[in-house]
């Protein structure tokens, strides 16, 4: 079995890639759970396949996520048809950057699903009820980010 | 001699704004955005660009895929692609289907511009 740290290989990917692509620093706090803000605001999640069975579910504060969409979008706001589209490439990128560093550790491969949007209180199905798993939560300027990784190892 | 000219595979607008303006900057010319694999297929019958910049992970056929066609369709397209994945073994799957370079998301600016320059040279030498 592959003996590795998920929180931090996912914490390194969302720092650097938040910071490469929207120039904003994500700061971890620890410990903390806050149940309201899951009532709103918006998430995205996307799954891997094959060494590494996940999936991640990331929660994005509404001017987290307005500065994240609207810095992607050269600094003006996306088109509502568009938006979805800034917030899936951000979580692509960022769980691409920690998936390619978990194939090259364990030599096998994973791949990864098209990213999933939700909005508001939006039902996010069945198979993305809330499970327990490796949890992220930051603070930045701009508002928080919530990021949960559910996942197991193929064979395992 | 005329500027090279670029199409970009990619269902991100965010990619395929920010690979126009780089590429716009440094002398070549962006003609086609297509977000998916079939619409791909379609724009590059109809433009020949010189160079397809292609995304890997997209809805519907992937990047591989669609790659794997165009070369099935044109053996001298030069396609580079791109990927939130670049990890050893997606780097193979590349390598299998013909094709050399695989360019990590995000990426960095003069990593894309030396490749994008390889490649030109290399189709200027054919």
């Amino acid at each position: 079995m592959l003996s590795v740290d998920m929180e931090k290989i996912f914490d390194e990917a969302f720092c650097n890639v938040t910071k490469k692509l929207v120039n904003l620093e994500l700061k971890k706090i620890c410990g903390v759970k806050e149940e309201s803000f899951f009532a709103e605001g918006y998430r995205e999640a996307i799954e891997t396949h094959g060494y590494l069975n996940a999936k991640i579910i990331c929660w994005f504060s509404d001017g987290l996520f307005h500065y994240i969409t609207d810095m992607m979008n050269g600094g003006t706001t996306p088109s509502e048809e568009e938006i979805s589209l800034f917030l899936n490439e951000y979580i692509n990128i960022a769980c691409g950057y920690a998936v390619s560093k978990l194939n090259d550790m364990a030599g096998h491969s994973s791949r990864l699903s098209i990213p999933y949007f939700f909005k508001g209180l939006e039902k996010m199905g069945e198979k993305w009820e809330i499970y327990g798993g490796k949890s992220l939560l930051y603070h930045t300027e701009v508002g928080k980010l919530y990021i949960l990784v559910k996942y197991s190892f193929q064979n395992e | 001699m005329g500027k090279t000219t670029l199409m970009v595979v990619d269902d991100s607008p965010f990619a395929s704004k920010q690979i126009q303006d780089l590429v716009e900057e440094n002398g070549y010319e962006m003609i086609g955005y297509a977000k998916n694999g079939e619409e791909g297929i379609h724009m590059y019958e109809e433009l020949h660009p010189d160079i397809v910049i292609m995304d890997i992970i997209m809805p519907g056929i992937d990047g591989l895929e669609t790659a794997e066609i165009l070369l099935k369709k044109d053996p001298n397209a030069t396609i580079l692609m791109l990927s939130s994945l670049c990890d050893s073994g997606t780097l193979e799957e590349v390598k299998a289907i013909g094709l050399k370079y695989l360019i990590p998301k995000p990426w960095e600016d003069d990593v894309l511009l030396a490749t994008l320059e390889m490649l030109t040279k290399q189709r200027e030498s054919k």
